[in-house]
């Protein structure tokens, strides 16, 4: 595993001093609020010792709570998956496409990675709603009698959370695709693969690292949705965030308001290292692959 | 090459603070800006911080009440948005307080007494505020109601109480409700008989078994500007929701009417967070709102009622016939009990959370 500081405090070694007041920002805005919730969470509740895993202990006990997580990570899961079938091919065309249609492509991406998160998500209901935009439409040229239920359930929430983060897929994907040598794939058909076996052997894995990299932040990201899935889902689909919204607005229990969020972290931290295993970091941040 | 690295370095770093941007901690319902809402008159210092809900809400008390005390007064106000308790406790218990006068539902005050003020009654209308509704740290400045509304192009026939609600063969159709504990578990008990009298301590689960036989034809709104759309747009042809929600969608030309029978009378209340920077103008503001010549202004622009009642009689006789106070209204309404809900919130959420998941 390659560990990519050593890598570029080896590079920059003369201008690291200048990293100083972001860093400086970094400890005070978010590095000393993270450390209050994590003190926050293992202070225990009242009825305990001082401090422990009281809290922890009770989150997984509660079946509300164990059931929200594994829905969290199962739906982020779905959502990475989709993001990964959808997005790869977009890359892809990107990748071939000539200026014009690439920058169109990117454009598109952009302009919703732009936009609010909360206009997205709210277009969605419009479209999918009962009254909405598709069953509209879908009754109007008499294709279906009744109005299909696209949102308030599972289907709402994946089409949301997809289109939402499939930005987060395509551009990782497409800035490793950029740097692969088209002639590389040229020369394993010159020397007989057919394309697609050229594809597979010789693009895909050199596109490996863009498409860990895409998985990781929309799996990442997508864990801590809530407002998507509570207005495109229905509350089965209740994720993570909206109980650790609950606990410290509603409920005022911060100790498990701080240990839900602990917890997001710590599967945010695991699957960075996960795949922090897989790739190596330089190749995606800009830098060349070779360094080591 | 530097050309590519820049390219893709910007690109990634869109990329990262667009991540960053799109997650607000914030309700949906609620806009964190603070917006300063009056200028002062020449020659006075006193200003003051209010905080209310926004949107519609804070424009009806800006015409009541807030616009009027600046001009009178030489106050410049401040306002601000949302009340959310947790910034509140926050706020008293870090020493930096900068709200004067919050207004606030009785379940935070039962919740957050330690870190509200006790009333200045001295200046305060007590005596003439609806019996129970002064509290030591809360008093009400204007009531509402959570009523059903229902459309009338679908139900020609009204829905007459609770009961009906629950009625998916007599009224068939989605509904919407707040995807809150209560007064959802009040009406459900209500609608299975129990009088609103008898309601506490709460049969949850009974509750929750009554809520079971409507539970595939329920829809959930996180507030009540979204269940009034909801009902507005037809996604849901009957649903518990806002009165005021509910008339503001019916002047602007929803199918929807309210049935007033069984409403949950509420009331919203205004309170000063301990150690506001401007205690006693605060008490002053909160005195004027719920004195009997300002109380009743808010029905004027908003269907809410006033909670002075000497103000009663000054309401507008038309805006007074879409108000929750209005003739006979109140006979069967249903009071929260909040000493209860103070008590056993966190274990109903709970057992709430884990009804909506199943």
């Amino acid at each position: 595993m390659t560990l990519p500081v050593t890598s570029i405090l080896r590079r920059f070694n003369r201008w690291a001093w200048l990293l100083l007041p972001v860093l400086l920002f970094l400890a005070i805005f978010f590095l000393y609020p993270s450390w209050l919730i994590l003190q926050g969470s293992i202070v225990a509740p009242v009825q305990a010792p001082l401090w422990g895993l009281a809290n922890f202990v009770r989150f997984f006990q509660t079946s509300v709570f164990s059931q929200v997580l594994v829905n969290t990570i199962r739906t982020a899961a779905v959502v990475t998956l989709l993001c990964l079938l959808i997005g790869y091919p977009y890359a892809y065309v990107m990748n071939r496409a000539g200026p014009r249609l690439m920058q169109l492509f990117l454009l598109a991406l952009l302009l919703s990675l732009w936009s609010p998160l909360l206009v997205r998500t709210y277009a969605w209901t419009v479209i999918l709603q009962t009254t909405g935009l598709v069953n509209t439409l879908l009754l109007e040229l008499g294709m279906i009698q009744t109005p299909l239920k696209l949102m308030r359930n599972l289907t709402g929430v994946l089409i949301g959370m997809t289109y939402i983060l499939l930005p987060l897929m395509v551009l990782p994907i497409y800035s490793v695709m950029r740097r692969i040598d088209r002639e590389l794939v040229l020369a394993a058909q010159s020397l007989g693969a057919a394309p697609l076996r050229a594809f597979f052997a010789v693009f895909l894995p050199l596109s490996l690292p863009g498409v860990y990299t895409g998985v990781l932040l929309v799996f990442v990201e997508a864990l801590s949705f809530y407002i998507t899935p509570a207005l495109l889902g229905s509350p089965r689909q209740m994720m993570l965030g909206e109980l650790t919204i609950q606990q410290i607005q509603l409920t005022r229990d911060w100790g498990m308001g701080s240990t839900m969020a602990v917890i997001m972290l710590m599967i945010t931290l695991i699957s960075l290292g996960l795949v922090g295993w897989f790739v190596n970091f330089n190749v995606v941040l800009g830098g060349r692959g070779d360094v080591d | 090459m530097c050309k590519r690295m820049l390219v893709i370095i910007t690109v990634l770093a869109l990329l990262l603070a667009a991540c960053v941007a799109p997650l607000p901690p914030a309700p949906v319902a609620a806009d964190t800006a603070a917006t300063t809402a009056q200028t002062s008159a020449a020659g006075d210092d006193a200003t003051l911080t209010f905080v209310g809900w926004g949107g519609a809400y804070q424009e009806a008390f800006d015409k009541a009440y807030l616009n009027d005390y600046t001009a009178d007064q030489g106050v410049s106000i401040t306002v601000d948005t949302p009340p959310d308790p947790a910034k509140l406790a926050t706020m008293v218990e870090a020493g930096q307080v900068t709200w004067d006068v919050i207004v606030v539902d009785a379940g935070t005050i039962e919740r957050s007494r330690q870190y509200l003020e006790p009333l200045d009654y001295s200046v305060i209308a007590k005596d003439e505020i609806l019996p129970g509704f002064a509290d030591d740290q809360g008093v009400a400045v204007i009531f509402f109601a959570a009523v059903l509304g229902y459309n009338t192009e679908t139900f020609p026939a009204a829905p007459q109480s609770w009961a009906d609600f629950f009625d998916l063969e007599k009224f068939p159709g989605t509904r919407t409700v707040l995807k809150q504990p209560t007064p959802l578990l009040e009406i459900a008990l209500v609608a299975d008989g129990v009088p609103p009298a008898e309601l506490y301590p709460l049969d949850v689960e009974r509750a929750l078994r009554k809520l079971d036989t409507i539970k595939d034809s329920l829809i959930f709104a996180e507030s009540g500007a979204q269940s009034q759309q909801q009902l507005a747009d037809g996604e849901a042809v009957m649903g518990i929701s806002y009165n005021g929600r509910i008339q503001t969608a019916i002047e602007e030309g929803a199918p929807l009417a309210i049935q007033w029978n069984q409403q949950v009378l509420t009331a919203d209340y205004l309170a000063v967070p301990k150690g506001a920077p401007h205690k006693e103008a605060a008490m002053k503001l909160i005195a004027y709102m719920t004195a009997a010549d300002q109380n009743y202004k808010i029905s004027d622009h908003i269907a809410y009622a006033p909670t002075n009642v000497k103000s009663f009689d000054k309401v507008n006789p038309e805006k007074g016939a879409n108000l929750p106070t209005a003739e006979g209204r109140t006979e069967n309404s249903i009071q929260i009990s909040y000493r209860w809900w103070g008590e056993n919130f966190p274990a109903t959420m709970e057992r709430f959370t884990q009804w909506l998941l199943e």
